[in-house]
């Protein structure tokens, strides 16, 4: 919103200027069937001090703390997440320089033993 | 003795549906028992409590001919719902076709005041009625049958086109409800830390209201990811907070043992942003009721003299 002139609402909801439209309900509505309330008021919660309380971490997040910011699970979970994948791509490297070499060394052995029959 | 409260506003999409639900939850989780009804042709609500949706037909029924409204018991504890729906779109046609015809319908007044808590011997202390923005029938039956009016708004100038509308509907109804309030206006879905925005906001709302009622000092925060998780599971902003801690002491119990982490799962939103959402509903909620006692005390005050 910007501050430009406004409409002053004000009298509208205090009653001090009368609506420019009629209540689309004004004279349809049948008479009301129950009108007393029912149950003493004093068998419910003082709303007085209503009992609506923050929990601690709400009350930790009003303040301006910007190690709220940081989720210390998840910089665990992260670091867990790179070491294991570290492993798992040193892993990948090591069997398939390892399947290269059993592999050649295989063929190196046949080549030989070929050589060797031939002589 | 219940309270009748009303959450209107002329425009949709300034969180009516959202700000009845987290404030229901967070008031029923304080130990008060509430009725969440919901006018809205599109039953929204349902999403936001997590109950499946129904058509609307039982409260359509009672306001056109006085039926019995049919109530989810225990949506949460001391929570429970009339749901809305598509069929109330029936009830403004109803009106007019039977107001042309010079006859009368019940409305909705008295087919809440027939609803009681389950096994209780007491009364609701609060009910809460979520509005549709376009349905001026159904939003006149909700004044008709309202004791306070609490107004969300956004911070654009399309909100405050809203907010008038609603003031003009509110003049309206205080010809067939004189004891009509307006509670006050709440500010909704403002970025948290926006200071400087929400400080202009208020007080052009205040300049506004003209000091009529005031613009509650706690503001609810957007958060889409918030939104989203709790959209999609049915939670409401505490709920959300608490599912945050019980979900970091199970991730870290998984970390221990060295399982790995399915973030399929995971939720979408911080816990500390989750925590501070639930924070301003638990705030408005408290300066909502303590408006009313204030509110209340002042009218026996009146009585009195």
């Amino acid at each position: 919103m910007t501050p430009q002139a406004r409409p002053n609402l004000g009298g509208l909801f205090d009653g001090s200027t009368p609506a420019d439209r009629v209540s689309g309900i004004a004279g349809r509505l049948g008479p009301r069937l129950i009108t007393a309330p029912v149950g003493p008021a004093n068998e419910s919660p003082n709303p007085a001090q209503p009992a609506v309380e923050s929990s601690p971490d709400v009350q930790h997040s009003k303040a301006a703390d910007p190690m709220s910011w940081i989720d210390p699970i998840r910089v665990l979970e992260l670091y867990f997440g790179l070491l294991q994948a570290a492993l798992d791509a040193n892993r990948q490297f090591v069997m398939g320089v390892a399947g290269v070499v059993v592999s050649r060394g295989s063929n190196l052995r046949s080549g030989l033993g070929s050589i060797r029959t031939r002589h | 003795m219940r309270r009748v409260v009303a959450i209107a506003n002329g425009k949709g999409g300034v969180g009516k549906t959202t700000l009845t639900a987290g404030l229901a939850g967070q008031v029923a989780a304080a130990g008060f028992r509430v009725l969440v009804v919901d006018t809205d042709p599109q039953g929204n609500l349902g999403r936001d409590l997590g109950y499946g949706s129904g058509d609307g037909s039982s409260l359509g029924l009672a306001i056109t001919h006085g039926l019995p409204v049919d109530v989810i018991r225990g949506v949460r504890d001391r929570l429970d719902v009339v749901p809305g729906g598509p069929s109330l779109w029936d009830v403004a046609p109803a009106f007019t076709s039977r107001g042309a015809r010079g006859q009368t319908l019940p409305g909705l007044r008295p087919a809440l005041e027939r609803v009681r808590p389950d096994g209780a011997d007491a009364d609701y202390d609060l009910v809460l009625i979520d509005t549709p923005p376009g349905e001026p029938i159904l939003q006149d039956l909700v004044f008709a049958s309202s004791d306070y009016l609490i107004i969300p708004t956004r911070s654009d100038e399309a909100s405050l086109d809203g907010l008038v509308v609603v003031a003009q509907r509110f003049a309206a109804a205080r010809a067939v409800n004189p004891d009509l309030t307006l509670l006050g206006v709440a500010l909704f879905g403002v970025r948290a830390g926006s200071t400087r925005l929400i400080t202009r906001v208020r007080s052009a709302l205040q300049e506004t209201l003209g000091g009529a009622a005031p613009v509650f000092s706690t503001s609810i925060r957007y958060l889409e990811s918030a939104a989203v998780d709790m959209r999609s599971r049915g939670l409401l902003p505490h709920e959300l907070a608490q599912i945050h801690r019980e979900d970091k002491s199970q991730r870290l119990s998984r970390l221990r043992q060295g399982v790995k982490v399915d973030t399929s799962e995971a939720l979408l939103s911080r816990d500390s942003s989750a925590a501070g959402l639930a924070g301003d509903y638990a705030d408005l909620a408290r300066e909502v009721l303590g408006s009313i006692t204030s509110r209340d005390e002042a009218l026996r005050v009146e009585v009195a003299v």
